[in-house]
């Protein structure tokens, strides 16, 4: 090999050893700078999502659906510094909020966490991969803590809200049993358990038991608790007394008669300005006639019946076989579900006794009863408005006595208001009866927000104009297109 | 830049492939309208937010060619011989595909159109969800242009890209997959961690994974709440696969082989 050989050689050797140096120098600076990006694009992420991301999130929606009203911000404000209240949703942080109730509560509950300034907390745990949360919220097994459910905990007392009770919904009566949901109680319902559990119970009511009670009122006791009204219950027994604190006495679902001394003790109470609420009706003692009960119904100058009504209108009935109609409250037409009731009667034989009725059936219904002996429902010919509900007052006393009567338990029951929930009309309606007897505290009221409302002009969905549509939206619109590209491709396939 | 956004996003009316995707994504946008037309509710955001779940097929098709393309014809060599920046030319080819989904978004403009004619609402949730659709767009196009980027092959190009567009679809699925494979293997014989201590470190896992998850973070948009952190995330996405593109190609003038 010649020295030039050697020389080429020995350049070209070291031009690769520069190039393998210039390359590895560009590799380097290749990854280093994607590696430098990749933290600085972290860097920023991790500032927008945890530091300013708040401040620059903005709810534009036409009604607050996801941000906490004013009033919800001030009563929270209101609180002192060193209120904790813990938000527990029994469940994985819902991820798909489409289409679910949770759409509503999940954003709703972060904004709470968000502008609460640390006094509320919010926070998911499935009870399934963390079974001790339950004994944790609840130790002394009060609440019946299910999964999907949230328990918003204060002071070591706690409320329970189901996803299902944070609406409210269109009854479709016609066709039974449809809910369309259309107001958003989310706010309502938390900022209300919220109030109860920061402020305590403002009031104290008694449900009468041991008179083969159909269930035991837990709904109706949620009810009032939501509504800040404590409440225990009163057992029947010979030595009967209303206890002195009892701001309201709930008669629900008996199928025995009262005895004598609880007749003395309710006259009594009443006679000092009590308020009651009785709700009995025909399915379970359907032989039953109540006369002591009756007797104290009658100082309020009112009475139930020992028949059942049967609708006979058939836009008010949804299932004759089961004496299930539709009631009309009196006071604004809203129809409320009524079943195997007994007609409410309004007679007062005093001026200064006022009832009246509040809830009726329609003019065609009858009743019926429960014949013994023939083992059949014996029909009388009395067609006629009945009342379902009764309320009644003293006129010109400073502490009158208030009654309300309903002769069917659509309104107290827990089989009802489980079965329908907390907004359900009778439910409604049962709430508002609860605060015009007892007054309850609603300075922090929160109103529910409309949910959005998709519909279109129905008259316009024809079958003519849904096949218009979809001709030309899925048929020649695309075929254009497809059209169009075999022309392209046909004339450029040669180029 | 211009020069190259401008032939590309014509290049997709010289050839079938343009056509074919927007007959696609009329057929289907056409299809999720009559659907909720028929039925007398039409929520535009419900048809938008469905039409994000084809970007899987869809972003594939667009991105598919535009570098594989080039390679694949020998023309790539004008990239490193023009005067343009290599960025410029990515950025050229992005702004294109996603021009390309513009035109296609028109289709759901008509949709939009006609619910208002029919006293339908288009509200702010709405805007929202037009919003997310075009970022989560950036997002996923910068992953096509990257997969494009890194083979000759429209096909290779298509599958890979189909593949991370899919991967970050599945992300809450994968969070789940993840959190009770930690969960069993924490409480397992090897460690015999406690409950609690076990529950805390799955939802660490599940909620890192998540934090990756772009259709979680802008899932609030269509309800009116308009957030910059998601629009945020999903823009410097993008930054990082359009600049993983450049490095790709800017590879080229350094690699030995």
């Amino acid at each position: 090999m010649s020295k030039k050989d050697l020389k080429t050689k020995a350049g070209g050797e070291k031009e690769k050893l520069e190039k393998d140096k210039r390359s590895k120098t560009l590799q380097m600076f290749s990854v280093a700078s994607v590696i430098i990006l990749i933290v600085i694009v972290l860097f920023v992420n991790i500032i927008f999502d945890v530091i300013i991301g708040d401040k620059l999130t903005f709810d534009f929606s036409a009604t607050g659906q996801n941000s906490i009203s004013q009033v919800t911000e001030d009563y929270l404000d209101s609180l002192p510094a060193d209120t904790h209240v813990r938000i527990v949703g029994l469940m994985d942080r819902p991820v798909n909020l489409k289409d679910s109730p949770y759409e509503y509560i999940v954003p709703l509950l972060d904004d709470y966490q968000a502008k609460s300034n640390g006094k509320i907390t919010v926070e998911y745990v499935n009870p399934e991969t963390y079974p001790s949360i339950i004994n944790e919220l609840d130790p002394d097994s009060m609440y019946d803590l299910n999964a999907n459910t949230y328990v918003v905990n204060c002071n070591g007392r706690s409320s329970v809200i189901s996803p299902i009770d944070c609406f409210s919904y269109d009854q479709e009566y016609l066709s039974y049993g449809q809910y369309l949901p259309t107001g958003n109680l989310v706010e309502s319902t938390f900022t209300n358990a919220i109030v109860n559990l920061t402020r305590g119970f403002t009031s104290k009511a008694y449900f009468v038991t041991g008179l083969n009670n159909t269930d035991e009122h837990k709904m109706l006791s949620n009810i009032l608790s939501g509504l800040g009204i404590d409440s225990d219950d009163l057992v029947s027994s010979d030595s009967f007394a209303i206890p002195g604190d009892c701001d309201l006495l709930i008669v629900a679902g008996i199928n025995t008669d009262i005895s004598e001394s609880m007749q003395v003790a309710m006259i009594d109470y009443l006679n000092e300005g009590g308020k009651m609420i009785v709700a009995v009706d025909y399915y379970t003692n359907a032989t039953e006639t109540y006369p002591r009960l009756n007797a104290v119904l009658d100082f309020m100058g009112l009475a139930v019946d020992s028949k059942v009504i049967y609708e006979n209108d058939p836009n008010y009935v949804l299932s004759q076989e089961n004496f299930e109609s539709i009631g009309v409250i009196l006071a604004d037409t809203t129809p409320v579900r009524i079943q195997y009731a007994r007609p409410v009667t309004v007679n007062s034989m005093h001026s200064y006794v006022l009832p009246q009725g509040i809830i009726a059936t329609s003019d065609k219904a009858t009743t019926v009863y429960y014949d013994e002996e023939t083992g059949k429902m014996m029909t009388f010919a009395n067609e006629s408005q009945y009342y379902v509900g009764a309320y009644s007052t003293y006129d010109g006393m400073a502490e009158p006595p208030e009654m309300y009567v309903f002769g069917t338990t659509n309104f107290t029951s827990d089989g009802y208001i489980g079965s329908y929930g907390y907004n359900d009309p009778n439910a409604v309606y049962i709430k508002g009866v609860i605060r015009d007897l007892v007054a309850a505290d609603d300075t922090v009221f929160v109103d529910s927000k409309p949910l959005a409302n998709y519909s279109i002009d129905t008259t316009k969905v024809t079958s003519s104009s849904v096949t218009t549509m979809t001709f030309v939206l899925m048929v020649i619109i695309p075929l254009a297109f497809v059209i169009t590209g075999t022309i392209v491709y046909r004339k450029r396939k040669n180029l | 830049m211009f020069a190259v956004y401008k032939r590309e996003f014509f290049s997709y009316f010289r050839s079938p492939v343009g056509y074919i995707a927007l007959a696609l994504f009329s057929f289907l946008s056409g299809l999720l309208f009559i659907n909720q037309f028929g039925s007398g509710a039409i929520s535009i955001s419900s048809e938008i937010i469905s039409l994000r779940s084809f970007f899987v097929v869809i972003i594939p098709v667009i991105t598919m060619g535009l570098f594989a393309e080039d390679k694949k014809r020998g023309t790539e060599i004008l990239f490193y011989t023009n005067p343009l920046s290599l960025f410029d030319v990515v950025l050229g080819k992005f702004f294109a595909a996603l021009s390309l989904l513009g035109v296609m978004f028109l289709n759901v403009i008509v949709h939009m159109i006609i619910t208002a004619v029919n006293k339908g609402v288009v509200d702010i949730g709405t805007w929202g969800s037009v919003i997310v659709y075009f970022f989560l767009a950036i997002l996923f196009i910068a992953i096509g242009i990257f997969a494009s980027a890194l083979t000759d092959s429209q096909i290779i190009s298509a599958i890979l890209s189909f593949i991370i567009i899919l991967i970050i679809q599945l992300i809450s699925t994968i969070s789940t997959l993840a959190s009770s494979s930690v969960s069993s293997f924490l409480s397992g014989k090897m460690f015999s961690m406690d409950a609690e201590k076990v529950s805390k470190a799955v939802e660490k896992v599940s909620n890192g994974i998540k934090w990756l998850d772009p259709f979680a973070k802008t899932q609030d948009f269509r309800y009116g709440i308009f957030s910059v952190a998601p629009l945020v995330f999903c823009l410097s996405g993008a930054l990082i696969f359009l600049y993983l593109t450049y490095r790709v190609l800017e590879k080229k003038r350094w690699a030995q082989n």
